[in-house]
């Protein structure tokens, strides 16, 4: 087994576990945060298998931003309810053992990553910025273009369902009107 | 640069390459434009003309089918394939495209007079119809595993805002909440056969997957189970089928309309071109590849299991249902049953039957949602005692239904029949070319139990339609002459279909390819016909 195989396989168990915790966390930011750790290991699974890029995206993306931003919304619809909440009280030291663990082997992880790089191995394998982009805009053109489709209606439907000014008026209009 | 690959056109040369495809996407194109137009004109509308964008979405509905029967001949001279074999546009996916196209007009016009959806902002409304029409057409047509699955999900997530789209009604949110975890599940599993499916191909096209098809392993098998998952999701086949009674229920009547004929049409649609290579139809461009004797037995078992379950599930939960949504969801996945038993026999005559069977289901299926929604509309009840006595209510309605429902069963003279006729020669002529004929007949004999069964309900309505007299507690349904008309049009749709098939056998011959041999492929945005190689991890620098 390579040194990449080591990373790649500690990586994908740290991501297996860590989105298991996220399914039995007791709270929801604990999930997300579970959820933060699993996407760390799929970024060095890829990284392993020679997608630096795609791992900086993962963690520039969906960590950085997606997680992040559900961070806020969780915390911004929690805040009035905080109180009632046991779960946000300070974890108890068996509580914090999880992801303590998961968070060091990661780091681990990483360590040995660092190391490879510096001894100089690599997959001999890697897939550029230049290689995606070509990948992307030629061959599957049509897939990013549907792609913007999606990302159109998932507005449409956030903007559908999440329009309170709408609802009220709507509310009205239903006291009268159906049967 | 990816070693290997072919990339050797210049930038400008490949984009005239691309857009000289284009006159194939010009029919998508206006769909696009239609999504775009609707949202930015509701801005100015104020609620209570909201309504009004629905003239854009039949406009755009209308040149997208004007544009694809220009089309038409030309594909069916040669199919065109565009961005590096993603699309394929031959006469099957044309067909299908022309289907829900006719279909969303369809649904748009009801839409139009929904009691359900009135006084709402509908310009979301019809950007997500469409969108839903543009990404089934897509499906119908995707030669590619990526595109395969970003059409599924497009046309899932729009159906799931569809669903729920009165979000101040209890069960419409309920329904849709139900039909997102069904279907995250579903495209997870089937996200998860295309990927092991990718790492066994090494490559995204389905012409490869097809060569794939041609070596014995399980656990290609395992793949085909996997993507079952999903087909069966979107055909609402057992077991995936739970979410259609809540979901039809629950949505606005016209988006259950949608749902059971375009979304459903769309999950055979892929399916049948997915497996039309390892079942040994020459659909089109694509080469058949003979599957070893016991991998294709064991598909077909799958296949054969999962039909009767499917029809012998939803024709006996039928049998107790006292809402006519619900009613028809079963009866929906019961049909989904008959389709599915069809595909077994794995020829071209199934494929044509199917076809044909679908146009016979969806003006049936259009036709009842509609006469529910206009029953709703006056009664205020989806349950069938609405329907109790309405042949004094209004006789033209009562036998339209009546015909529709009639056609549902498969009963002579309706274009059901036909259509039921066709499924079973299909069968009968594979069991009499094959050594395991039993294995063919059986099915037909499951099937023609089924249908004895689904007369029980389907008689039903119209017996309380035609001998009961109108419940006193109820209001008289007075429908307007336009729904009257239209229904009335439906059943002289169903039975003119009877009396004279051959231009619709025709046409669903001509959409299967049996009587096109393909001469070329004109093949768009790509030099050799070979593509790129994908971005797989062996690639060097």
């Amino acid at each position: 087994m390579t040194l990449l195989a080591v990373i790649f396989y500690i990586a994908a168990a740290v991501a297996i576990l860590a989105t298991g915790a996220v399914l039995f966390a007791r709270n929801a930011v604990n999930a997300v945060l579970y959820l933060l750790v699993s996407l760390f290991g799929v970024a060095l699974m890829m990284y392993s298998l020679g997608g630096a890029f795609v791992a900086i995206l993962e963690i520039i993306v969906y960590a950085g931003a997606i997680v992040v931003l559900f961070l806020f919304v969780i915390m911004m619809l929690n805040i009035a309810r905080i109180e009632q909440h046991k779960d946000l009280q300070p974890p108890t030291r068996p509580q914090l053992l999880v992801p303590v663990i998961l968070a060091l082997v990661l780091m681990a992880d990483l360590g040995i990553a660092i190391y490879a790089a510096a001894a100089g191995v690599s997959s001999g394998k890697t897939i550029t910025v230049t290689a995606i982009g070509e990948t992307l805009y030629r061959q599957h053109y049509l897939g990013v273009e549907l792609a913007s489709l999606v990302l159109l209606i998932g507005l449409i439907g956030a903007l559908h369902l999440g329009s309170a000014a709408w609802f009220t008026h709507q509310k009205e209009a239903n006291q009268d009107g159906t049967c | 640069m990816i070693s290997g690959a072919p990339v050797t056109l210049s930038l400008e040369a490949s984009v005239l390459e691309t857009l000289r495809g284009f006159y194939a996407l010009w029919p998508y194109l206006i769909l696009v434009a239609g999504i775009l137009l609707v949202l930015v004109v509701d801005w100015f509308q104020s609620s209570a003309k909201s309504q009004r964008v629905s003239w854009i979405a039949l406009l755009a509905c209308l040149g997208s089918a004007v544009s694809l029967t220009k089309l038409w001949p030309t594909v069916l001279d040669r199919p065109v394939l565009l961005g590096w074999n993603a699309l394929v546009f031959d006469p099957f996916s044309v067909f299908f495209s022309l289907f829900f196209l006719v279909a969303t007009f369809i649904v748009i016009t009801t839409s139009r007079t929904s009691k359900e959806l009135a006084g709402r902002r509908m310009g979301e409304y019809y950007a997500l119809l469409l969108t839903a029409t543009l990404s089934a057409a897509f499906l119908a047509a995707s030669q590619n595993l990526v595109l395969l699955y970003l059409s599924f999900e497009t046309l899932s997530l729009s159906s799931y805002v569809l669903a729920g789209y009165a979000k101040d009604r209890r069960e419409g949110v309920e329904s849709s909440l139900k039909y997102v975890l069904f279907g995250a599940v579903a495209s997870g599993i089937m996200l998860y056969g295309l990927s092991l499916l990718y790492g066994m191909v090494g490559s995204l096209e389905l012409r490869d997957v097809a060569k794939m098809a041609s070596q014995p392993s399980l656990s290609f098998l395992l793949v085909m189970v996997l993507l079952m998952a999903g087909f069966a999701f979107k055909m609402s086949a057992v077991p995936f089928h739970f979410w259609a009674p809540d979901v039809y229920q629950g949505a606005p009547t016209p988006v259950t309309a949608y749902l059971s004929v375009v979304s459903k049409a769309a999950g055979f649609a892929v399916f049948l071109r997915f497996a039309a290579p390892m079942l040994g139809v020459p659909l089109f461009s694509q080469a058949v590849e003979e599957m070893p004797k016991e991998l294709l037995f064991a598909f077909l078992s799958l296949l054969w299991i999962l039909a009767t379950l499917t029809m012998t599930f939803g024709n006996l939960v039928a049998l107790r249902q006292t809402d006519i949504k619900r009613l028809l969801a079963y009866s929906s996945i019961a049909h989904a049953g008959y389709m599915l038993a069809a595909i077994v026999a794995h020829n071209q005559a199934a494929y044509e039957a199917v076809v044909f069977y679908f146009v016979a289901y969806a003006i049936a299926n259009l036709g009842l949602f509609f006469a529910a929604q206009v029953i709703h509309a006056d009664k205020g009840t989806f349950d069938i005692a609405g329907f109790r006595g309405l042949v004094h209510d209004s006789p033209v309605l009562a036998a339209s239904i009546a015909v529709l429902l009639w056609s549902l069963i498969g009963l002579p003279p309706s274009a059901g029949f036909m259509g039921k006729f066709f499924l079973f020669v299909a069968l009968v002529k594979q069991g009499i070319a094959s050594s395991i004929a039993s294995f063919y007949y059986v099915l037909v004999l499951i099937a023609l139990a089924n249908s004895v069964i689904s007369l029980y309900y389907y008689i039903g309505i119209i017996r309380q339609m035609a001998f009961y007299e109108p419940s006193t507690m109820l209001p008289v349904c007075r429908p307007t002459f336009t729904a009257r008309f239209g229904l009335a049009t439906a059943a002289a749709l169903i039975v003119a279909i009877q009396l004279y098939w051959q231009p619709l056998t025709d046409l669903s011959r001509a959409a299967t390819g049996s009587k096109t041999p393909v001469r070329a492929v004109a093949s768009y945005g790509l030099v050799n016909s070979t593509p790129p190689r994908n971005l797989a991890v062996g690639d060097q620098q």
